[in-house]
C-alpha cells in the first residue's frame, strides 16, 4: 500500500509539472505546540465564475476553484518523533471578489516518523544494539479546511496568504489509529 | 522543491541519529526508547541513578502509561534515594509503532520487561539493583514476568500493588464485594437506587463471565468505589499534576488517549489470563500492599498470591485508607513501606 501511495504521490508530481498554471506554497506547520514547516505545489484543475442572484436580488459573484496539490511537511515533537510526511490531494477553494477565499482540501499520502530518542533493540540472537534512524512508515489522511486572502485578484501581486487546520489521520498505528491537528500559517506564490 | 525536501530529510536524519552520552548523577533525567518487533516503547529514568537502585514501575491498564506514577511526592522521596523507572508498556502511553496488533501479547509483553532490564544493565551498570513496583494490570504482566524462565533472578524485590493476576478469581471477588457493600448501603439507606441496580446485576450474572460482564463488573467497581468515596483519603492533586505533565510537554495527549481505545481490544484477550497454577515458582521477596476499599482488585486477590508464592521473605500491608491505588489514596504511608522494603533487601 506504501509504494502503491508514493507511485501516486509520483505521478502527481510530474502532472504537476507539465501544468501551466501553479502556486508554490510555503507554512509554517505546527502541530499543537509543535514546531514544523510545510511547502506545497497547486495546479488548477477547473475554474469556474460563478454568479448567483439571491433572494433579495443582490448578486453573489464568486471564483470556484478545484486545485491538485503536492505536499512535503514536517514537524518535531521533541522527545517523541519528528514526523516527514507527504501528500496529495484535491483543494477545494472558493474566493470572494474581495480576494478572500476559503478551502476545503482532503490529501492522501505516507508518512515516515523518526523517534527521537536513542533506541535499543536486539538481533535475532538477543544481542543489544542502537538502532539509529527508528521509526515507521504510515499511510496518512490529511482532511483540512482554512482561509485566506489572494493578492492577485485585486492588485498586480502574485501572493496568496493564507491559514489552515488540518487533521492527521495515520492508519494502522499500533492496535489502532494516530490523530494529530497540525496549524498552517503561510504564503503562495503564484509561479506562472 | 526537489531539493527542499532532499534538506528536509537529510536534517531529519540528522536530528534522528542520537549519539547519547550517558552520565550516572544522583539526579538523571532520561528517556530512551526499545524497539521489540514493531513496537517501540518510551522509558522514562528519573531521580539517584548513583545510588544503583532502581524501582521500575510497572503500569496498570492495559494501556495506561508508567509517568502517571510521578508526582512531586515520589520526585522528593522516592527520586532523591533512588532511580525511578516510568515504563511504557507496548501499545501504551507514548510507545510507537506500526501495525502490530498481533504482537500485543503478555508473552511478548513479558519479552520486553526481559530486554528492558538488559537495557538498564547497560546504560547504568551490571551492578545495579532493581525493585519492580506493579499495579493493578501490571499485577498480572508482573507475575507472568515472574513464573517465566529465571527472570526473577533479575530483581531484588517484588512490590505487588492491588494487581490483579487472575482475571476470573478477580471478576468473582469484585461481584461478592459489590454485593457486601450493595446490601450494607441498602440497609443504611445511602443511595439506594444505585446500589439497588449493581445488587440486582450481581445477582443476575452469578459466573462463567463473558468479556462483556467483566467489563461491567470493572465499571461497577469503579462506581461503587466513588459512592464510597467519603471512606478514602485522596491526595486529590493528581489532575493537576498530569495537566502539568501535557504542559511540560511530558506527554503526547493524542497518542496517550488513542493507545487507552486501542488496548479495549487486547482487554478481551485477557477475560481468562491467570498466572494462579504458576505463582509457586516466585521465591524472590515480595511486598504485596492493598487497598481495603479496592472493589477493582479486592485484597482476596493479594491474600490469595501472598499464600500462593513460595517466597519465604514476604509480607503482606493492607492500607484501611485507599481503594484501588494506595500510591494515591494513602501516599505517604504507602511509600514509607516501599523506602523500608528496598532497605531492607538491598545489598548496596
Amino acid at each position: 500500500m506504501i509504494k502503491n501511495l508514493l507511485l501516486f504521490g509520483a505521478v502527481m508530481a510530474l502532472f504537476c509539472m507539465k501544468a501551466n498554471a501553479q502556486n508554490l506554497k510555503l507554512s509554517y506547520n505546527s502541530s499543537l505546540i509543535y514546531p514544523g514547516a510545510k511547502v506545497g505545489y497547486e495546479v488548477p484543475l477547473t475554474t469556474k465564475n460563478i454568479e448567483k442572484i439571491k433572494r433579495s436580488g443582490k448578486k453573489k459573484i464568486f471564483t470556484r476553484e478545484k486545485l491538485l496539490s503536492v505536499n512535503a511537511a514536517f514537524y518535531h515533537h521533541k522527545n517523541y518523533h519528528d514526523n516527514l510526511y507527504v501528500t496529495a490531494g484535491i483543494s477545494f477553494r472558493r474566493t470572494k471578489p474581495s480576494g478572500f477565499f476559503f478551502e476545503f482540501s482532503p490529501e492522501l499520502g505516507v508518512s515516515r516518523t523518526f523517534i527521537d530518542g536513542t533506541t535499543y533493540t536486539f538481533d535475532d540472537t538477543d544481542v543489544l544494539k542502537i538502532h539509529k534512524t527508528n521509526g515507521y512508515f504510515y499511510p496518512l489522511l490529511s482532511v483540512g479546511g482554512g482561509f485566506g486572502y489572494d493578492f492577485s485578484v485585486k492588485k498586480e501581486l502574485p501572493v496568496a496568504a493564507f491559514t489552515k487546520l488540518n487533521i492527521l489521520t495515520s492508519y494502522p498505528y499500533n492496535s489502532g489509529f494516530y490523530l494529530r491537528p497540525t496549524f498552517e500559517l503561510g504564503i503562495s506564490y503564484k509561479l506562472k | 522543491m526537489k531539493q527542499i525536501i532532499i534538506i528536509l530529510i537529510a536534517l531529519l536524519f540528522l536530528a534522528a541519529c542520537h549519539n547519547e552520552e550517558i552520565t550516572i548523577t544522583n539526579n538523571v533525567s532520561d528517556h530512551f526508547y526499545i524497539k521489540n518487533g514493531l513496537n517501540s516503547s518510551m522509558v522514562r529514568v528519573n531521580g539517584n541513578a548513583a545510588s544503583k537502585i532502581f524501582l521500575l514501575y510497572i503500569h496498570g491498564g492495559p494501556g495506561g502509561d508508567g509517568f502517571s506514577y510521578r508526582n512531586s511526592y515520589v520526585e522528593n522521596n522516592i527520586e532523591n534515594r533512588y532511580a525511578a523507572v516510568y515504563y511504557d508498556q507496548r501499545n501504551s502511553g507514548s510507545s510507537q509503532g506500526a501495525n502490530n496488533i498481533e504482537e500485543l501479547t503478555l508473552e511478548n509483553m513479558v519479552d520486553d520487561i526481559e530486554k528492558l532490564i538488559t537495557v538498564l544493565k547497560y546504560r547504568y551498570g551490571n551492578d545495579i539493583e532493581i525493585f519492580m513496583l506493579a499495579h493493578s494490570f501490571g499485577g498480572l504482566l508482573s507475575s507472568g514476568f515472574m513464573t517465566t524462565n529465571d527472570n526473577q533472578q533479575l530483581l531484588k524485590g517484588w512490590i505487588y500493588v492491588d494487581g490483579a493476576h487472575d482475571y476470573p478469581m478477580n471478576d468473582s471477588l469484585t461481584r461478592v464485594h459489590l454485593i457486601n457493600a450493595g446490601n450494607e448501603q441498602i440497609t443504611l439507606g445511602k443511595k439506594v437506587t444505585e446500589w439497588q441496580e449493581i445488587v440486582d446485576y450481581c445477582n443476575a450474572h452469578p459466573n462463567n463471565f463473558n468479556f462483556k460482564e467483566s467489563m461491567k463488573y470493572n465499571s461497577m467497581a469503579w462506581k461503587a468505589m466513588s459512592y464510597l468515596k467519603d471512606k478514602s483519603s485522596t491526595n486529590g492533586n493528581d489532575d493537576d499534576e498530569l495537566a502539568i505533565a501535557i504542559i511540560e510537554d511530558k506527554i503526547p495527549t493524542t497518542a496517550y488517549a488513542l493507545n487507552i481505545q486501542a488496548n479495549a481490544v487486547f482487554a478481551e484477550k485477557l477475560i481468562h489470563a491467570s498466572y494462579s497454577d504458576y505463582l509457586h515458582k516466585v521465591t524472590l521477596p515480595t511486598l504485596v500492599i492493598y487497598g481495603k476499599n479496592d472493589f477493582v482488585c479486592p485484597l482476596e486477590l493479594g491474600e490469595a498470591l501472598f499464600s500462593s508464592i513460595s517466597s519465604t521473605d514476604k509480607e503482606f500491608v493492607l492500607s484501611d485508607i485507599s481503594g484501588h491505588s494506595p500510591m494515591d489514596d494513602d501516599r505517604e504511608n504507602f511509600y514509607n513501606h516501599v523506602i523500608r522494603f528496598i532497605e531492607e533487601h538491598t545489598e548496596l
